[in-house]
Order: C-alpha cells, then sequence, then structure tokens
C-alpha cells in the first residue's frame, strides 16, 4: 500500500509539470489554432538556460526561475514574428512543417554549443530537503516542482480567465476576425499567447532541472507528453491541460510500479480510451 | 403526399430548446418561406431536416418515409439539397470541380458527373468562372455556386439558407430569378430569409418561427396582420 | 420517385481548358532525371540517397493519399511502414520470396489501416493527428515486448542469392537496387493515380476541404475515409517491405520511430501534399539534406547539419506553405508570362 502511495505521488508531482507545460502548448492552439510541434523543444532550451545560470553565474535553479521565464518568452516572441507569423493563414500543414523545422533547428543549435553530453545541477538548493509524509518521501525537487507549476498554472488560468487581457485573448482565439472588429490586435494577442507559451516552458525548464539531466534530447518525452495532455484534455482548454497533465503523470507513476516498462503505454492507452468515450477530450468544446 | 412532414419536432442544447414542437407539412412542388427573427431556430430546424443534427424529439418523414435522425449524404442521396449559412464551398477545388463532386452522386463516371457539372454551371451563370478556384471568388458569387452545388446532386427539395443576404440589389435580382428558374424545374423549395420584400414576394406560403416555436403558417397577406407574427417582429 | 431531368444548358458553355504542355514536359523531364541518375552519379553514397529517396516517396506516397488528398493528417504512419517490413522479414525468414510477400502484407497494413481508422475518424482534425500520434507510439513501446517478433533485438533478413526475384542485388553498385526502386514507386504511383482519378479523388478532397459540405452533397464521409487509409496503409506497407531487403535488418526503433513517421509526413508535405508528385520531390530533398549535411556536416560534431536542414525545412514552408510542387508551378506561370 505504501509503494503504491510513493509512486501516485511522484506520478502526481511530475504530472504537475506535465500540466504546465501542456498549459502553454494549448494556450498557443486557444488562441492561434495551431499546434507547436517544437513546445518540448522549448522546454528544452529553457532548460538549458537554467544550466548556464548555473555554470556560468553560479545561480541556483529557484532563481533561475524568473531568468529562464522572461528568457523563454522573448524567445517565443521572436520565434513568433519570425516564423510563425508567415505562416499563421497557410494551410495547418505548414504550420506543422515550420514548427518541426524550428524543433530540429534548435536540437541542432543547442547541441552545437553544448555539444550532446548530458549536464547535471549538482547540488541544487532543493535536494538538500526531503520530507516524509506518514511513510511517503517526498523530495525538495519534486516538491518545489510541483508547487512552481501549480502556481505558475494557476497564475496563467488566472490571467486567461480574469483579466481583460486574457479575455482579449480568448475572444481572438474564439473569433478573430470579430475581435479585430472590436478593436482587438489580433496580431499582438498571437505574440502575447507565445509569450506565455514562453513563460510556461521557462518556469517548466527551471524547474525540471533540479531534478532531471539536460541533454539535446530532453524536450521530446515532455513535448509528447504536453501533445497527449493537451488533447486530452481538449485543445484550448488550460483546465483541461493542467487535469489531463496530473493524470497522465499519475498514471504513469503507478503503471511503473507494477508494470515497469509499460508506462508510457499505459499513458497512451488511458488517452486513446478517453477519446473513444469523448472525442474533444475531458473538457474540449471544438 | 407531402414531400416532407415535420411532427412535433423539437432541439434542446442542454437547457435550451432552440426548436420546439414545430409541426408543419411542404407540398411537393411549392416554394414555401421560413422565417422569423433571429436565433428563431431557423437554421437548425434546416439542419435537422438535412440530417446534420439529430431532433431531441418528434418526428421528420420525407416522402412518407421516417427519416428522423438521418445521415446528411442519406438526406442528399434522397434528394434533399441544401446551401449553409456560413459558405462552404470547396476552397481548394474550381467552381467546375466544386460541382463535379455534388454531381458524383448520380453519375458514377467523371465524364458523365463533369458533363453534367458543365449543364448546371451554364444553367447559373457559372460558366465564365468555371475554372476559377472557389476560394477566390466574391461573397455572392460563392452563395451562388453554393446553390449550384446543391443543385448538382438533382435534389427534389431544396433548401436554401439565406442565399440572398448581403447582395447587392442587382445580385439579388439575379438570384431571385434563378430560384424561380430551378423552381420551374419542379424543385420543391424551402427558403430562409431575412430580406422580407424577396419572401413576401416569391413565396406564398410562409411559416414563421420564434423562440422555437412556430407561430403562423399561411400565405404572406395574412402574416403581415396576423397578430403573433407583429409581435415577434416589433414586439420586445 | 422522380428525380428532375437535366435541362439543357441555357447559358454560355464551359470553356476548354488549355492544353497543359507544360505538365507534360514536366513529367518528361523528371522522367529523364530519375532514369539516368544512377548511370550519371558513381558514388555508393549518392546511389544509397537515391535508393532510400525512392522508398521514402513510396511511402509518402501512401501517407499522400490519406493526408494530402483526404486532408486526414496521420502522425502513425510508421505503423505501417514497420508493418512491411516486419511482415516481409518474417515471411522470407520462412522462405518466401519477397515479391510475393509484399501484396498479403499489404492487405494485412490495410486491414490495420481499418482497425485504427474505426474509432479515430469520428475525431476532427488535431484530435485526429494527435490520436494517430499516440497509436505509433503505442505500437513502438509495445514491440521490444513481443516475442516472435525479435523483441528488443529485431529480426534479420537472411541473405538470398543474388537476384530480382530476390530483391537481393550485389551492395557495391547500387544501381539494381536503384532501378527496382524506381520500378516500384512508378507502379506505386500508378497505382495511387487510379485510385484517386475517378469519384473517390473527388470526394477525399471534399471531406479534406469542408467534411460538412461534403456530407451535404452525398459524400458518405466515414466510407471514404476507410477507403483512404486502406489504399493509404498498402503503399506505404509496400515500401517497408522494399526497405527491409535493403537494410535486410528490422528493430523497434528503425521500424516504428516517430521520426519515421515524422519523417514520412514531412516529405509529402515538404514537396507538395495533394499533388502526386509531392512525396518524389519531398523525398528527394528531405533525404538527401539529411545525408548530406549529416555525412559532411555532423563529422565536426557540432550539429551544423541538424540546424541547416531545420532551416531549410522552415524556409521552404514558409516560402511556399503549399510545398516544391506549387513553388514549381508559381514559378512557371511566371516565366510563361
Amino acid at each position: 500500500m505504501l509503494d503504491f502511495l510513493q509512486a501516485l505521488t511522484n506520478g502526481a508531482f511530475i504530472g504537475a509539470v506535465f500540466a504546465l507545460a501542456a498549459v502553454g502548448l494549448t494556450l498557443v492552439f486557444g488562441v492561434t489554432n495551431m499546434i507547436n510541434f517544437a513546445h518540448g523543444d522549448l522546454i528544452m532550451v529553457a532548460m538549458y538556460v537554467g544550466f548556464v545560470c548555473w555554470s556560468l553565474f553560479g545561480l541556483d535553479p529557484l532563481v533561475a526561475i524568473p531568468i529562464a521565464a522572461v528568457t523563454m518568452a522573448l524567445v517565443a516572441v521572436l520565434v513568433y514574428a519570425g516564423i510563425i507569423r508567415p505562416v499563421l493563414g497557410s494551410s495547418q500543414l505548414a504550420q506543422m512543417v515550420v514548427t518541426f523545422g524550428l524543433l530540429t533547428f534548435l536540437r541542432g543549435v543547442v547541441q552545437f554549443v553544448f555539444t550532446a553530453t548530458p549536464r547535471r545541477i549538482d547540488d541544487p538548493i532543493v535536494g538538500r530537503l526531503r520530507v516524509v509524509v506518514g511513510g511517503v518521501a517526498v523530495t525538495g525537487a519534486q516538491l518545489v516542482s510541483a508547487v512552481g507549476a501549480l502556481l505558475a498554472t494557476a497564475a496563467l488560468a488566472w490571467f486567461v480567465h480574469r483579466t481583460e487581457t486574457g479575455q482579449a485573448l480568448q475572444a481572438v482565439g474564439e473569433d478573430a476576425a470579430g475581435a479585430s472588429l472590436m478593436g482587438i490586435n489580433a496580431n499582438r494577442m498571437y505574440g502575447l499567447a507565445w509569450a506565455l507559451a514562453g513563460v510556461s516552458t521557462g518556469v517548466a525548464g527551471a524547474l525540471l532541472i533540479n531534478n532531471f539531466g539536460i541533454d539535446p534530447l530532453a524536450g521530446a518525452a515532455f513535448g509528447i507528453m504536453s501533445f497527449i495532455a493537451v488533447a486530452l484534455g481538449g485543445f484550448g482548454s488550460v483546465l483541461g491541460a493542467a487535469l489531463a497533465g496530473v493524470l497522465l503523470g499519475v498514471v504513469q507513476g503507478v503503471v511503473g510500479l507494477y508494470f515497469s516498462g509499460y508506462t508510457l503505454t499505459a499513458a497512451l492507452g488511458i488517452y486513446l480510451l478517453v477519446l473513444i468515450v469523448r472525442p474533444q477530450g475531458l473538457r474540449g468544446t471544438r | 403526399m407531402s414531400l416532407i412532414s415535420v411532427d412535433g419536432v423539437t432541439k434542446r442544447f442542454g437547457g435550451l430548446a432552440a426548436v420546439d414542437s414545430v409541426t408543419f407539412d411542404v407540398e411537393p412542388g411549392t416554394i414555401t418561406g421560413l422565417i422569423g427573427p433571429n436565433g428563431a431556430g431557423k437554421s437548425t430546424l434546416f439542419s435537422m431536416i438535412a440530417g446534420t443534427q439529430r431532433p431531441t424529439a418528434g418526428r421528420i418523414s420525407f416522402d412518407g418515409k421516417d427519416v428522423t435522425g438521418w445521415q446528411p449524404h442519406q438526406a442528399a442521396a434522397a434528394g434533399v439539397g441544401r446551401t449553409f449559412q456560413l459558405m462552404r464551398v470547396f476552397g481548394s477545388m474550381t467552381v467546375l470541380e466544386n460541382l463535379t463532386t455534388a454531381a458524383h452522386l448520380r453519375h458514377r463516371t467523371k465524364a458523365a458527373a463533369r458533363a453534367f457539372a458543365s449543364d448546371i454551371c451554364a444553367e447559373t451563370g457559372l460558366s465564365d468562372l468555371a475554372h476559377r478556384p472557389a476560394a477566390t471568388l466574391t461573397g455572392a458569387t460563392k452563395k451562388r455556386l453554393e446553390l449550384a452545388r446543391a443543385l448538382a446532386t438533382s435534389p427534389r427539395l431544396l433548401l436554401l439558407d439565406e442565399v440572398l443576404s448581403g447582395l447587392t440589389p442587382t445580385e439579388t435580382v439575379a438570384a431571385i430569378d434563378l430560384i424561380e428558374r430551378v423552381h420551374a424545374r419542379g424543385i420543391t423549395i424551402v427558403l430562409v430569409e431575412h430580406v422580407m420584400q424577396v419572401v413576401m414576394t416569391l413565396c406564398p406560403r410562409l411559416v414563421v418561427l420564434d423562440f422555437g416555436k412556430l407561430i403562423f403558417q399561411g400565405s404572406p397577406a395574412d402574416a403581415v396582420t396576423d397578430q403573433a407574427v407583429l409581435d415577434a417582429y416589433l414586439g420586445a | 420517385m422522380t428525380i428532375p431531368d437535366t435541362v439543357p444548358a441555357s447559358g454560355k458553355a464551359v470553356p476548354a481548358k488549355r492544353f497543359p504542355w507544360g505538365r507534360y514536359a514536366g513529367i518528361a523531364v523528371v522522367a529523364v532525371l530519375l532514369l539516368v541518375f544512377p548511370v550519371v552519379v558513381k558514388t555508393s553514397f549518392l546511389q544509397t540517397i537515391g535508393v532510400l529517396a525512392l522508398t521514402m516517396a513510396i511511402a509518402s506516397t501512401g501517407w499522400n493519399i490519406l493526408g494530402g488528398y483526404a486532408g486526414q493528417i496521420s502522425f502513425g504512419h510508421a505503423v505501417f511502414f514497420g508493418t512491411g517490413m516486419y511482415g516481409t522479414a518474417l515471411l522470407v525468414g520462412h522462405g518466401w520470396s519477397p515479391w510475393l510477400t509484399m501484396l498479403p502484407i499489404a492487405g494485412l497494413a490495410a486491414a490495420l489501416g481499418l482497425l485504427i481508422g474505426l474509432p479515430t475518424f469520428r475525431l476532427r482534425g488535431h484530435y485526429f493527428s494527435i490520436a494517430t500520434l499516440a497509436i505509433g507510439m503505442m505500437v513502438m513501446s509495445i514491440l521490444p515486448n513481443v516475442k516472435p517478433l525479435g523483441a528488443a533485438d529485431g529480426l534479420s533478413v537472411p541473405l538470398l542469392d543474388n537476384g530480382f526475384w530476390n530483391i537481393t542485388f550485389s551492395l557495391r553498385d547500387k544501381t539494381e537496387y536503384y532501378y527496382t526502386a524506381l520500378g516500384l514507386f512508378a507502379v506505386a504511383t500508378v497505382a495511387a493515380w487510379l485510385f484517386l482519378r475517378g469519384r473517390i479523388g473527388s470526394y477525399l478532397e471534399a471531406i479534406r476541404d469542408d467534411e460538412l459540405a461534403a456530407a451535404a452533397v452525398g459524400v458518405p464521409v466515414r466510407r471514404y475515409k476507410l477507403y483512404a487509409v486502406t489504399m493509404s496503409a498498402a503503399l506505404t506497407s509496400v515500401a517497408g517491405s522494399f526497405h527491409v531487403m535493403v537494410v535486410l535488418f528490422v528493430d523497434p526503433s528503425s521500424s516504428s520511430d516517430l521520426s519515421l513517421s515524422t519523417a514520412i509526413a514531412l516529405i509529402a508535405v515538404v514537396g507538395g501534399a495533394g499533388s502526386l508528385w509531392g512525396p518524389l520531390l519531398g523525398a528527394w530533398l528531405v533525404i538527401a539534406l539529411q545525408e548530406y549535411t549529416r555525412t559532411y556536416l555532423s563529422a565536426t560534431g557540432r550539429t551544423i547539419d541538424l540546424m541547416l536542414f531545420g532551416a531549410l525545412i522552415i524556409l521552404v514552408a514558409v516560402v511556399d506553405p503549399k510545398g516544391l510542387v506549387n513553388l514549381i508551378k508559381r514559378g512557371y506561370r511566371r516565366v510563361r508570362s
């Protein structure tokens, strides 16, 4: 029973980070109606940003969070302005190609600068912390990741649903033409959505390096989990993406306890099962 | 026997009844106008007749047979043609290809379908634009294309959803002319329209909806004096 | 039930289209280039590119039927390619002639396609794409546990005597592999062309453009999507069957990787989805780029190849979102006027 609870807990914590990653992705989709296939690799770049902060400036990952968030927001806006905007009106296929090209490019750049050697953060502040509750152990890294992720997700959700700018974002997502008529600058909103996605990847990346090694392919797994979480939660739904992320993490954690090697299969299986019953995802409407 | 028989048809979305227990018949060969204030449920009713949506309750009969909840392609095969309120042309295809695709319903080979599509093209005045990509057409021409495309399925019943809105006076005259020619062929037509003068002159019979309920059936002359109709359009 | 008769044309007749000289000339040029390629280029490196490009072109032609024509973007086509690889490897190991394995294994792939399509075709747009991605990854994660298919180690194809019938040729000179691949590509393209030329092609494109409108003009959408996936899966499987005879080996990562699914889709899109020439152009460009940058630039260990590859892909999409084929068409029209 204890093992089960431990696995559940581990899963929930990694799920929180999946949730954060997924929220950024679903935001971009909800507003611009396109899937960013390079999302996972933006997280990977954020991880390297955190690594640079640590190795060059001696900054702990926790301190690097805001730095990574701002950096990635800038990167995201650059990406949007440079390569996404030109293909906004084109077919989904063209957009897919562009983000795929970006993915490859990012991996190449990162590998060029840092080589493929995996990196690690030694002795992060949170590494010294370890909490045991009723027999279930939670490391400082897990705790911070989960708390950070939840906070960031909540902040994003609050921003989207409760602020005027957030409403504008939603308006553009639902009906770009109509929103323009109301005086909302669609282009600026798209850029903002990307910036917010950048923030989410920045925070996620900085949180992850407390626990995980850093290499150019680190983004792949997170990217895929993000897509699955977004689809499972319902494209465009922030709450859905968050719930789905946690669910996927928990499934992976629990399954990993009993059938190691099948964690991915189980996560994918849950996703497909839900889709059969509810094609629009847990909280999707489109 | 009526061509279309709508019997107690209701459509609920959550707690809201978009269409509420509507009952009426459409006789073959007639032109009927389906009117009502915005949100009255006209397009939803069309969707249910054409199979795009399923009624929550009630029955729809086509030619005497119960077809409630049928699929759109079954409706098309049985002879129901429709246009959409928000234009849905096949953007990547040319005008002729749009019509050929629709003509394939009754014409198996490409050659036969294309020949029939060409005839429809000519008949609807689209010949000059036959090889133009549909996505590049103006709004009015797209509506004409939608009508032509519905015609290319050789329908017995044509459901026209606001084909006249947003047209200039010249375009409106041409569209009315086309509708009258189509009707002269014996095709039954039901029109959803907001352009009142047109509806009054084109349609010898009107069905009026308000908040999903049918509030009036009869001639245009009677409609303008009916209290319920006046309340719906002019009242609070 | 009577249906109104055709009314004789009362307006002007539809103007005839001009004879497409350009298109036939283009086809001729491409055909000649493809035929002389191995004669002109003698290095093994380039010939390998040629064989791989043609193989992927076949796979992407299959993908194109579902993705380019019917508009259902699949990120799981590696499953069908892998079916071809594993199926042929297994049967050849039991003494079958490789050519004879292709049709039955393609049939198996088609059945798989149906199985996958039945639940997933209810999903629209991105939901469908991500679902195919998930299915593809599921297969890849399950394969290492399947003993009869060699588990994680995979299967080797026994080395047969040289000969066309065995699809086994001298490895020093790839010419024979190349021409076999070329012939197979021609057959696959003709098959795709025949499949798409009649009503099916129009209906699939209608589904791609607007499912609702397609249904409204009588297209049984679900049924035609299933037609598309069966043909699509079969063609991609044939590519896999051929490929395993070239590399003589198959394992989970080489046959069902996400990157393989992505490559198949990418090739069709970069070349021009919705055109039968797209996969051919896309395959040559992508495979050549990939192999060139990997061989000449990654030697430095500094992955300029990936950066270049990524940048070029982006460039193509931005310059002409409809792919190379459209770029060429536009250029041709410019030159003419």
